[in-house]
């Protein structure tokens, strides 16, 4: 019936490009080759130390022997499982798999110690698998205009985004904005140790060949997140796994054999989150260097925006919307990241990169003509997109009750575990001892720091925001003769720009002053920052 | 095993959050700010044309608004103890109190690892990791010998080889004697 209509020239070209796609990707050998992508995508965002762009980087030279359309194929597909995979370990032991799980952390794993295990990893799932088959379809349908779009961005729109983006962090830490802003600074001061992106001169070094090479996120994110959890569980004698230690939940057992989907009451409260989310994770995913982990930054913050106060007000808490927010935003980048890559030959991030290394090894170069002259290539990367994303969702319990059984292990070798993942993941980035003490400072200062409620979370936004955003602000400023109007003279930076300064401005009046105090009172907000 | 009790008279007991502490934390990134801006200034000028602003906007910007968000910060830090009426000045009483368990646990822990950092050099990952596994259980508090061995060697060399053998991804090898039985280990697969 459907290849009648397709022979017919009924269905749109797209459609039959696609069906094309799927026939190749449903192949005995590509099939094969899908299964291996999906397992190494997942193990290597699950475990710290390893993620998507490391293992798509070892896969390279062996796609060599492949057929361009089978190779390029498996790598994508391990892109996007380790995009989700990330979230997994992020939930379960506050140690985010990958960098894209970040922001998940933030309300997956109070999630899971408040015994919502369960609801954590099947919301984490669905807003992965959703993100993800929104941006393959925008990706499909809209790559060519997406395209148009990215080329007409400039450095004045490119840093007005992120300073949208620095100015939403101001929510992350409501009730301490002053506290989050100087905590984001601090990791926007963070990233400019190391050579200046412009000129080369050091800047802070010390004469130190660590400090020259900048300060690398992932030992940071690894040690306040991750390291700083293990010296609070040792404080507390917590327990890592939400109704696994004392004080806990809800039955574990929920987690395993409950559905696959949230609760159904989640998707009201989410629906919103999921469905602007998804189209914003693309268009920052389209943004040439912003990558997922952008995405995940935005998706949290937009998140904030997109619901009611009452519930922003719980953000950091353990809400589904916190998981939904991030972990849809990422996947719907990762698919975005493909657009300039695919119809520029401009990587999206660090991984589409590595895969643009990859099309080339094949002798094929990524352009605007790519879809016409390689249509079987590309449509197969599509369909292999998609069905990757709708096998996270399928894989989401067995893969989920693997994950489980730690919490056989007991707490005090679970806890050495992830102190060893941890050095592992901070050394195997660079291989630089120095990043184990990075690791290690960052763990212990984080520790303290939030005692006193200095969230740790804009300073990990700004350390990967900051090196984005200075590059593009003295382009700007360069190429406009030292004009600053040339941030309110493009329309699309004018209202970026309005935006961030109301943004930020209007929650820290709120928060300083006697006026705020009123308003505060009056809707009841003192008692929660108590 | 009792969380109280069998502790060390030689440190304080942590106390809890208090606005002092608060405000001292704001006052380090207060200095901090300030000594990073008087740094700066050995780098400033440095710019690709007339235009650009130079290589110094961006870390001046961050670290003024560190500045300007740390002194609001004090500002309400000081206005919400008025309003509690707890005293913004530290306490510097110089009472020892008795070390609990967790407190003992969480400084084993420490110490644990900054050997473990720095053993890295000298003994590498192989030779280290699964005695830091065991030591590290131990102390914070798995008492089961015979297990505790089992998944200390067999963590250790799952880690060692999956990150060596499978990712290509070479963890430190130690030196001299070490070195070689890394080497050695390595290469048995």
């Amino acid at each position: 019936m459907v290849v009648d209509t397709v022979a017919s020239g009924a269905v749109p070209l797209v459609i039959q490009d696609l069906i094309a796609g799927f026939g190749n990707v449903l192949t005995p050998f590509n099939m094969f080759l899908f299964a291996i992508g999906i397992t190494l995508g997942m193990m290597s965002g699950a475990i710290p130390g390893l993620n998507g762009t490391m293992t798509v980087v070892l896969m390279v030279p062996i796609t060599y022997a492949m057929a361009p359309d089978s190779g390029i194929m498996m790598l994508a597909v391990i892109y996007a499982a380790a995009v989700y995979a990330g979230s997994i370990s992020a939930i379960l032991f506050k140690v985010p798999g990958a960098p894209e799980a970040i922001m998940t952390t933030l309300d997956g794993y109070p999630m899971n110690q408040n015994g919502q295990l369960r609801e954590a990893i099947s919301t984490a799932v669905f807003a992965s698998a959703f993100g993800g088959i929104v941006g393959t379809l925008i990706l499909i349908f809209f790559s060519p205009l997406l395209a148009e779009f990215a080329i007409q961005l400039s450095d004045p729109e490119f840093f007005a985004v992120i300073l949208l983006g620095l100015a939403l962090v101001s929510t992350i830490g409501a009730g301490n904005i002053t506290k989050a802003t100087m905590m984001m600074c601090f990791g926007l001061f963070l990233g400019v140790f190391g050579f200046d992106p412009l000129t080369g001169v050091p800047r802070f070094t010390f004469e130190s060949n660590y400090l020259a090479s900048g300060i690398d996120f992932i030992p940071v994110i690894l040690g306040v997140f991750a390291f700083s959890e293990v010296l609070k569980q040792i404080q507390s004698g917590g327990s890592l796994i939400g109704g696994g230690g004392e004080g806990g939940g809800s039955d574990l057992s929920q987690a395993t054999s409950g559905s696959m989907f949230p609760p159904l009451s989640y998707f009201k409260r989410f629906g919103r989150i999921l469905g602007v989310n998804s189209v914003m994770g693309t268009i920052i995913g389209v943004l040439p260097g912003a990558g997922a982990t952008t995405g995940a930054l935005f998706g949290y913050t937009f998140g904030q925006r997109l619901v009611p106060k009452s519930v922003r007000e719980k953000f950091g808490s353990g809400v589904p919307e916190g998981v939904a927010a991030p972990e849809t935003a990422n996947n719907a980048a990762a698919s975005g990241a493909f657009v300039p890559l695919l119809t520029l030959g401009i990587p999206g991030s660090a991984t589409t990169a590595v895969i643009l290394a990859a099309f080339i090894l094949h002798g094929i170069r990524p352009g605007p003509s790519l879809i016409d002259q390689q249509g079987p290539l590309v449509y197969t990367i599509f369909a292999a997109l998609l069905l990757a994303n709708v096998a996270i969702l399928l894989l989401n319990k067995p893969v989920v009750k693997l994950f489980l059984q730690v919490r056989h292990i007991p707490r005090e070798l679970l806890l050495s575990l992830i102190v060893i993942f941890t050095v592992v993941g901070a050394f195997a980035t660079r291989n630089i001892m120095a990043d184990l003490w990075t690791m290690f400072i960052f763990g212990v200062a984080a520790y303290y720091l939030e005692k006193y409620n200095y969230s740790v979370a804009p300073m990990v936004i700004g350390l990967v925001l900051g090196p984005l955003a200075e590059p593009s602000l003295r382009r700007s400023l360069t190429k406009a003769g030292g004009d600053w109007m040339v941030f309110f003279q493009r329309p699309v930076s004018a209202v970026m720009i309005t935006l961030a300064v109301l943004t930020f401005f209007i929650p820290l009046i709120m928060d300083s002053t006697q006026f705020g105090d009123r308003i505060r009172e009056q809707f009841g907000l003192t008692e929660l920052e108590q | 095993m009792s969380d109280e009790g069998s502790g060390i008279e030689t440190l304080r007991e942590q106390a809890p959050p208090s606005v002092s502490r608060d405000i001292g934390i704001t006052v380090l990134f207060l200095l901090f700010a300030v000594a990073f801006l008087v740094l700066s200034e050995q780098f400033a000028g440095n710019r690709i044309s007339q235009y650009d602003p130079g290589a110094t906007i961006w870390p001046r910007a961050a670290l003024i608004v560190i500045l300007v968000a740390g002194l609001l910060n004090l500002f309400l830090l000081y206005r919400r103890a008025r309003k509690r009426g707890e005293s913004v000045v530290p306490s510097l009483s110089s009472e020892v109190t008795t070390l609990s368990e967790k407190q003992r646990k969480y400084l084993l822990a420490i110490a644990l690892s900054v050997a473990f950092f720095l053993s890295q050099d000298y003994v590498g990952f192989f030779v280290s990791a699964p005695i830091f596994l065991f030591a590290f259980s131990y102390a914070i508090g798995y008492r089961d010998m015979v297990k505790l061995t089992v998944f200390s060697l067999v963590t250790g060399l799952v880690v060692f080889f999956l990150f060596r053998n499978v990712v290509n991804i070479a963890l430190p090898y130690g030196s001299g004697p070490f070195r070689e039985i890394s080497i050695w280990a390595a290469n048995l697969f």
